[in-house]
């Protein structure tokens, strides 16, 4: 019983993590139209494409425990890699955002 | 020379205008007195100038030998009676600064328009929307052309050619 109650709670959260990680790459689209290139066009451009990774990934996440073991840390360390690499580029974008205002 | 381009009378073609200093023959002086600093060279050509032959060459010789500078840039290099008085007329540095966005940002020049357009009008607060736009262009266009647009719009505003 208990088990079956971590199931449904961890495939509720995976599919709201997929429902807002789908609102994320319909934003990040819009909002590269409004971005031809400059500071932010160019750091845009990697973030779009961390966004259609981890879309995939989290795409994924249903189907995981039929995954093996080993793959499963496998992509679960690629996730946390490209999470970190995420985290960085966004902190520099804002870094050259605030460069070029206060210029 | 761009059709949406301005042209505005050098300091050498306030010169000939008032003096006759240099003699321009009479279809050449009819044409720089149209030029206003505000109508573009479409407008020149096909409205204002429509009566008089050949305008578009005429003015082209006009940019040439220094009477006119098209978009705030001289054609002429002949120093400082070749360039474009600094212009007390808000609104045709506005209009100029509106043609040298589009003429240096294209299609992406549409928000830095209405950012121009809505600008002060004073020449301190021209200056400072202009700098927000390079900002604004540095960030979200290109930044060579953000660098290429300050310079132009400088050379606008302060009458250099």
């Amino acid at each position: 019983m208990a088990a079956i109650f971590n199931l449904e709670i961890s495939l509720v959260i995976s599919f709201a993590a997929i429902l807002i990680m789908v609102f994320c790459l319909l934003q990040v689209y819009t909002l590269k139209a409004k971005i031809p290139g400059g500071v932010i066009g160019k750091h845009w451009n990697i973030l779009v494409m961390l966004v259609v990774l981890f879309s995939v990934g989290y795409l994924a996440t249903p189907f995981f425990g039929a995954l093996p073991a080993e793959l499963m840390r496998l992509i679960a360390s690629l996730i946390f890699f490209f999470g970190a690499i995420y985290v960085l580029i966004t902190i520099r974008l804002i870094y050259r955002i605030i460069q070029e205002l206060t210029a | 020379m761009k059709p949406q381009a301005i042209a505005s009378k050098t300091r050498k073609g306030e010169e000939e205008i008032q003096s006759r200093k240099y003699a321009l023959e009479r279809n050449l002086r009819y044409m720089l007195i149209l030029v206003d600093g505000k109508s573009t060279i479409e407008q020149l050509i096909n409205e204002k100038g429509s009566h008089l032959a050949d305008v578009e060459a005429g003015l082209h010789t006009l940019a040439v030998q220094g009477f006119i500078a098209i978009d705030g840039v001289s054609l002429c290099e002949g120093g400082d009676d070749c360039m474009v008085p600094a212009s007390d007329d808000i609104s045709a540095l506005k209009a100029a600064l509106v043609a040298a966005a589009r003429d240096i940002l294209g299609a992406d020049a549409g928000s830095i328009v209405s950012r121009l357009e809505a600008a002060p009008e004073s020449r301190e607060g021209l200056q400072e929307t202009v700098n927000n736009c390079k900002k604004v262009v540095r960030l979200l266009i290109d930044e060579q052309k953000a660098d290429a647009l300050l310079a132009r719009c400088a050379t606008i505003l302060q009458g250099i050619a």
